[in-house]
């Protein structure tokens, strides 16, 4: 006890000292139950939160386990009472079950007949409870599933659900693995998922969550409803899914704004299922269109609150979440809990970094200085403005086209948020800008044209944050973002993350206008990658090289590295 | 058995109390004043009084209550002997002889029995309050028959067999005499242990289980039955045959009781029944005494950083009492956020500061509390030394925490560092809970009830609402503290309780513990903090800086350094290891402190274990470089000139040095000194200055002249308006009392007593002091002390202080009548139309009613 890696404080943090011999061991034993929070070098935060216990709870660990391991690996003395509060938490996973009764349908069980009683006292609960059918069970109406489920949790008395699944729709889908094969992890969250029925899988950017869908499709066999956050990762999943399973075209279909397809896979975006006309939902007939046997929701910590609505009405079927962070800017994850289902799978990047199967970044912000015309013009500007200022300074372009330069031989996606300032580095570097109102033939288009190494350079507003599958960028310079969301730091992050051929690093640049909200906006947004244990190198825009003289000193990269992306063994397809 | 014994005629000393209490050496006496100071004070004046004070009730019942159980059943089975009793005699009839000596001895330094060894007796207020069924035996026979009747006694004596002539020949019949005779004559056969032993071998096997049971004690059963004395043919169940046996009495409609003599006859052998020489074990769950202490050490490091967080808040913020003294609910639950706790313990982290002197309210109107000057010092110590302060200021201290949220007897919440959380008995109760805890062994976790059957032994008779609650209270603070670890007494607990323990056993204690020195005691303090220290995690002295621009201390700092890294940067989770986080304002606190850029880097890079992220140092250089960057400073005026070699001379000139001027800009001096004198000292040394207004205009200066706005003053009109507005509602008031009383004269007329009087109160005074001036007669309406009203004619003399002076007609005397009395007056000369005043002869006749009196 003298001696462990991990320090557990009385605000139920756990301190993991990272260089401790120790320290593998201990992380195996508190992954369960306990939420990383931060990463940075030396000491991991992680943190036990009654979801969390919960999640490990419904991942077969009981609280025995979760003791143990806190007082074997912990430095000091464990605070007594949070030990008991730990039981005491996990204690209450299970108390109540939903199972379907052969005679009465689907019931809500006590295993103890006081929280029931408690429960069904409740105002909120009351109204989803059926007839009572004797001393420890009370029927559920089965559209009351979802929405008791969440009713439940927020009682602090979340329901284990046993009432298992509908096989939906069969239809054969296989992997077919010829030349690529699943990885370890992407095996265990696959199985992970199964076992559980229903829940989240958790796996950062670039380790192919779109793998893991499929592999979960295979593994059900059966009509397949998959939500996506827009048009374009929804054609990148088509175009996985025809590459990595049995499926054909024809076996998949679109609902998008565009095309409105039902097929045995459907791929829809959360857009076009929360499109509304006077206040009704237009599409909410799609989740019964056919008897979907598995329902897929890509990045879950962004699945808008109407698609929560409607999950609560499908509980009988299987649900898979798929996402790189639990953490929701919203704090809905219980919501996530309830009605996706409890985390099932998940790997720390770093580990997976380390396997070798994402790509490690080197961040770099860059810090520009403003000339004394741009600092007097910010600091007149009016509080809405300044941002807009300071992130779209003239000073920028230089440090841009410098920093692109430099990574002449890479394929570099220049981010942006404003459009002006895009159109300006597009005309500067001679690249095309995609932005929202490009055409998704046309945006196809040019990252196909990326991909292939026809274009090296490419200027995207925020429309690519998410689910653009550009394997080859390894280089990425922000050079303006939605203020100081982390998200979306991460998100960008993760668009170079993905493994390249030749394991060459990639580069994460965000130019920065010094002593300006700028900066400050930076540092927010950095935080949570520096949790994660990316830390970014600050150095001065005129510290970078001038590329000519890189030129000179033969330092770009060689020609061949652009030339042939070769997506063999590249799982990292998101 | 041993009851029937002729008392052994053993040499009888001192048959009297007084005459033992005189033989005493004065050791004894002193012993005796020290372990009952009630007795001490006032000074009784010789031993006749001290023995009688021995013999009040109040004064002996206190002294019980400190008996232990077996001293509570000695004494209660001295008061079965007869007395005297030899102490042989006693053990023997007690059992556990090896005790019962040390108990006797006991009971005689406390003034509870008296005699030497061969001759015991139990002060008679001591038999009374032990009561009249000792260690679970019934009263004697003769007693418990005294609720029969003639016809059952009859029943009983044909029962218990032939009753000896010597009664018998007394005349019977059905008198009260009868009666009582007969009873004696009863219990005279029960004296006899072997007779008794007799009736019981007759008894059937049910009947014997009855009597085991009743005999074990209490000695009274409750039963439907206790009325049915049947002839012993016709009993059926246990009770009926007991009662007609004799051997049980029903001494009301639902109670039988064991008569004593029967009672011992059971017993046999063990006469005493169960005695309980020695304290209960100890039960409880074994926790380990490592666990224990390890439970313990976090403990007192948790109470400790408690305590500094709740005082470094209210250092910065002091809290504002209640009116009633004491802290608002609301600030309890602010606390309570503050340490991320409860309630409950939050008030206990207040008192326990308060009662260690680091908290304090101020003298003074504005009473706030705040921190103390001792908390800087202790502030500044290790975290032993300062957990070792706070256990000796709560053990002597006499707030029960545990009472806050409670409500008192009016039903009103008892606020934390109020009044109404003092009990003066808390430091007893405490000590004598906290010795009870470490009465356990090392390692294990007394349980409730075994704590509470250990404190019941140790004092059963001591009780009250104070108490079950200071039990679990002590219990839990004593967890809080460290004392315990996971139930268990750690090792500084129990170092506690020795030295309670010793404290109990010094005599001049007894009473009551030792208050709290004013300053603490140190040597108290010192061993337990040197007993702490050992199994507090040893204090490190470094840290893991990240690139989150966040902090580890991966162990408890010293305080130095904790003091040094508070002033830079913001703790985010505090436990065995602390978690700073730096950002740009907790870095400008620092700057703010004086700490500089250099000071900063200094200060990680000795303390950093594994270097300063970049992060870090360009968040350090960032603030440092802007902090200080604009200044603000106080200036009570300004000179400004666009020439700025003529404002180098101005500052430069001996002549201005007086005004001190300083030089802030190339075009801008400032003075502290008022405008108008940087004007008069620049112009005195031959500068051409200008003055400013605050929003730039020039000001003209002219000579100073000065003038002064008058001040209103009343006008002479508005006096007069004000009294002729009296004068005028005098009037009016005049006017409408005239008014109504000529309307009810034109309504009613006058008839005989209904004379119209004038009702209301400032005419009566007008028309009063107009009756003394004119010497007018009037009619007095007027209500006596009684409340009866009477009407009198009288003659005004005098009108002051409240009352009315004036000749009583009827009376023919001088008469005083309180003005707040007189319901109305009337003018008779007025009311009787009569321009003269008539004979008074004529007025008495005419209106013979009106002055009668009452």
């Amino acid at each position: 006890m003298a001696d462990g890696p991990l320090i557990v404080q009385s605000d139920k943090t756990l301190l993991l000292e990272v260089d401790h011999p120790g320290a593998p061991e201990a992380r195996a034993a508190i992954a369960p139950f306990a939420e990383l929070e931060r990463s940075p070098e030396h000491v991991h935060t992680y943190r036990v939160t009654p979801l969390a216990l919960w999640n490990a709870r419904a991942a077969g660990h009981d609280a025995e386990q979760v003791v143990d391991a806190l007082v074997r690996h912990s430095r000091y003395a464990v605070p007594h009472a949070l030990l008991v509060d730990v039981a005491d938490t996990m204690d209450r996973y299970g108390r109540l079950r939903l199972e379907n009764d052969p005679v009465h349908g689907l019931v809500l069980r006590a295993l103890d007949r006081a929280v029931l009683v408690e429960v069904a006292r409740a105002k909120k609960v009351a109204p989803m409870l059926g007839a009572r059918i004797d001393d420890d069970t009370i029927a559920v109406h089965p559209s009351e599933r979802g929405r008791l489920k969440q009713a439940l949790l927020k009682l602090g008395w979340p329901a284990e659900d046993l009432a298992g699944y509908v096989d939906g729709e069969k239809h054969p889908i296989e992997l077919c693995q010829d030349g690529w094969e699943l990885r370890e992890y992407q095996k265990g969250a696959v199985a992970g998922f199964w076992e559980g029925g229903s829940g989240v899988v958790v796996l950062p950017s670039g380790a192919g969550k779109t793998i893991v869908g499929a592999a979960a499709m295979a593994q059900a066999g059966a009509t397949t409803l998959i939500l996506v956050t827009n048009t374009v990762a929804g054609r990148q999943w088509r175009h996985e899914l025809l590459r990595r399973t049995s499926l054909t075209e024809e076996e998949i279909g679109e609902y998008s704004g565009e095309r409105k397809e039902i097929r045995p896979v459907t791929i829809a975006t959360y857009q076009v299922m929360t499109a509304r006309r006077k206040g009704e939902y237009l599409h909410l007939d799609l989740f019964g269109a056919r008897d979907w046997g598995l329902i897929v929701y890509d990045e879950v910590h962004l699945l808008p609150a109407p698609v929560f609505r409607m999950t609560a009405d499908i509980q009988s079927r299987r649900r898979l979440g798929l996402t790189a962070t639990l953490v929701r800017e919203d704090g809905r994850e219980g919501d996530v809990f309830s009605l996706i289902g409890p985390k099932r799978y998940d790997a720390p990047w770093r580990e997976i970094e380390a396997q070798g199967w994402i790509a490690p970044a080197e961040c770099t912000e860059v810090r520009v200085t403003l000339t004394d015309d741009e600092r007097m013009a910010y600091a007149v500007a009016e509080p809405e403005e300044r941002y807009r200022m300071c992130a779209t300074a003239y000073s920028k372009r230089a440090v841009v086209e410098r920093l692109v330069r430099r990574h002449s031989g890479d394929r570099v996606l220049v981010i942006g948020a404003y459009l002006d300032q895009l159109d300006e580095l597009g005309e500067l570097l001679g690249a095309p800008v995609i932005q929202g109102s490009t055409r998704n033939r046309e945006r196809e288009r040019l990252f196909e044209a990326f991909r292939t190494g026809e274009i090296t350079t490419l200027v995207v507003s925020k429309v690519a944050n998410v689910s653009i599958d550009l394997p080859e960028a390894g280089v990425a310079v922000q050079v303006s973002g939605t203020f100081g969301s982390r998200q979306e730091e991460a998100q960008r992050l993760g668009r170079v993350l993905r493994p390249k051929a030749d394991g060459r690093a990639a580069h994460f640049y965000t130019v920065v206008a010094r002593d300006t909200v700028d900066q400050e906006y930076a540092a927010h947004r950095q935080r949570f990658l520096a949790e994660q244990g990316y830390a970014y190198t600050i150095i001065d825009a005129d510290d970078i090289p001038d590329p000519r003289d890189a030129a000179d000193r033969g330092d770009l990269a060689d020609p061949d590295d652009i030339a042939d992306p070769d997506p063999d063994g590249a799982g990292g397809w998101d | 058995m041993m009851v029937s014994m002729p008392v052994d005629p053993a040499p009888d000393e001192y048959p009297t109390l007084v005459g033992w209490l005189r033989a005493l050496p004065d050791e004894a006496i002193i012993r005796l004043f020290l372990l009952r100071p009630d007795l001490a004070t006032p000074p009784p004046p010789d031993f006749d009084v001290l023995a009688a004070r021995l013999e009040i009730r109040v004064s002996v019942a206190r002294a019980l209550e400190r008996l232990g159980t077996f001293a509570c059943e000695v004494l209660e089975a001295l008061t079965i002997l007869p007395s005297p009793v030899p102490l042989a005699e006693l053990a023997a009839f007690c059992g556990h002889a090896e005790v019962v000596a040390g108990v006797v001895h006991r009971l005689r330094e406390l003034g509870l029995l008296w005699g030497d060894d061969g001759a015991l007796r139990v002060v008679g207020m001591a038999v009374d309050l032990v009561g009249s069924r000792p260690l679970g035996l019934g009263r004697p026979m003769r007693e418990c028959l005294s609720a029969y009747r003639h016809p059952q006694l009859a029943r009983v004596a044909a029962a218990v067999g032939p009753i000896p002539p010597a009664t018998d020949s007394v005349e019977s019949g059905t008198g009260f005499a009868a009666r009582a005779d007969l009873g004696d004559a009863i219990a005279e056969l029960f004296a006899d242990p072997a007779r008794v032993r007799g009736w019981l071998d007759g008894c059937s096997e049910r009947a014997h289980q009855l009597l085991r049971r009743l005999a074990a004690g209490p000695a009274l059963g409750t039963t439907a039955e206790a009325g049915r004395l049947l002839p012993v043919s016709a009993a059926r169940s246990p009770v009926e045959e007991l009662l007609a046996r004799g051997l049980l009495v029903g001494i009301d409609e639902d109670t039988v009781e064991l008569p004593r003599e029967v009672g011992l006859a059971v017993r046999g052998d063990a006469p005493a029944g169960q005695l309980h020489p020695y304290p209960p074990e100890p039960t409880g769950a074994d926790v380990g005494a490592a666990a224990a202490d390890a439970a313990a050490a976090l403990a007192a490091d948790t109470v400790v950083r408690w305590v500094t967080t709740l005082l470094d808040a209210w250092g910065s913020t002091p809290v504002t009492p209640l009116r009633t003294g004491g802290l608002s609910v609301r600030d309890l639950r602010a606390t309570a956020k503050l340490l991320d706790t409860d309630e409950r313990t939050a008030a206990f982290v207040v008192e326990l500061a308060a009662a260690a002197g680091l908290v304090d309210a101020t003298a003074g109107v504005d009473v706030q509390y705040m921190p103390t000057a001792a908390y800087d010092r202790w502030g500044t110590d290790l975290v032993a030394a300062r957990w070792a302060v706070l256990v000796e200021g709560w053990l002597r201290s006499p707030s029960a925490a545990w009472l806050v949220g409670e409500r008192d007897e009016r039903g009103r919440q008892i606020a934390a560092l109020s009044l109404e959380v003092r009990r003066s008995s808390a430091p007893d109760l405490r000590a004598q809970v906290l010795r009870a805890l470490a009465a356990a062994p090392a390692g294990v976790a007394p349980t409730g009830e075994s704590l509470r059957a250990l404190l019941t032994w140790r004092a059963p008779r001591r009780a009250g609402t104070l108490l079950a609650g200071m039990i679990d209270g002590t219990v839990g603070e004593a967890e809080l503290l460290g004392l315990t670890g996971r139930g268990a007494p750690s090792t500084v607990g129990r170092l506690l309780a020795t030295q309670l323990d010793e404290e109990s056993a010094d005599p001049a204690r007894v009473v009551g513990l030792p208050s709290r020195p004013a300053g603490g005691d140190a040597a108290l303090c010192g061993r337990l903090a040197d007993a702490l220290a050992p199994l507090l995690p040893e204090p490190v002295e470094e840290l893991l800086l990240q690139a989150d621009l966040t902090a580890v201390a991966p162990g408890p700092l010293l305080p130095r350094v904790a003091a040094e890294l508070a002033r830079m940067a913001d703790v985010e989770s505090s436990g065995a290891a602390t978690v700073y986080r730096f950002s740009e304002e907790s870095l400008r606190r620092g700057l703010d402190l004086g700490l500089t850029a250099e000071d900063i880097h200094a200060t990680l890079g000795r303390l950093g274990r594994a270097g300063v992220p970049q992060g870090l140092t360009y968040l350090i250089d960032d603030t440092a470089r802007r902090h200080g960057r604009l200044r603000a400073g106080p200036a009570s005026s300004y000179l400004r000139c666009d020439d700025t070699a003529l404002l180098a001379e101005v500052v430069a000139s001996r002549r201005t040095q007086g005004l001190g001027l300083r030089r802030i800009a190339p075009t801008i001096v400032i003075s502290p000194l008022p405008t108008g004198e940087v004007l008069a000292g620049l112009r005195a040394a031959g500068y051409a200055p200008v003055a400013e207004a605050p929003d730039g205009r020039v000001v003209l200066s002219r000579p100073a002249t000065h003038r002064t706005p008058a001040r209103p003053r009343p006008a002479p009109v508005d006096v007069a308006d004000g009294r002729l507005a009296q004068a005028r509602d005098v009037l009016r008031l005049v006017r409408r009392g005239d008014d109504s009383a000529q309307a009810m004269r034109a309504a009613g007329g006058v008839a005989g007593a209904e004379i119209g009087l004038t009702r209301s109160a400032p005419l009566i005074l007008v028309m009063l002091q107009g009756a003394v001036r004119d010497r007018r007669r009037v009619l007095l309406g007027y209500v006596d002390q009684q409340g009866t009203p009477s009407d009198r004619i009288v003659r005004p003399t005098a009108v002051d202080g409240g009352w009315l002076t004036a000749w009583d007609e009827l009376s023919a005397a001088p008469r005083r009548f309180a003005l707040h009395r007189v319901t109305g007056v009337a003018d008779i000369d007025e009311v009787f139309g009569g321009g003269g005043a008539p004979a008074p002869a004529d007025w008495t006749a005419s209106t013979p009613d009106a002055a009668d009196p009452p």
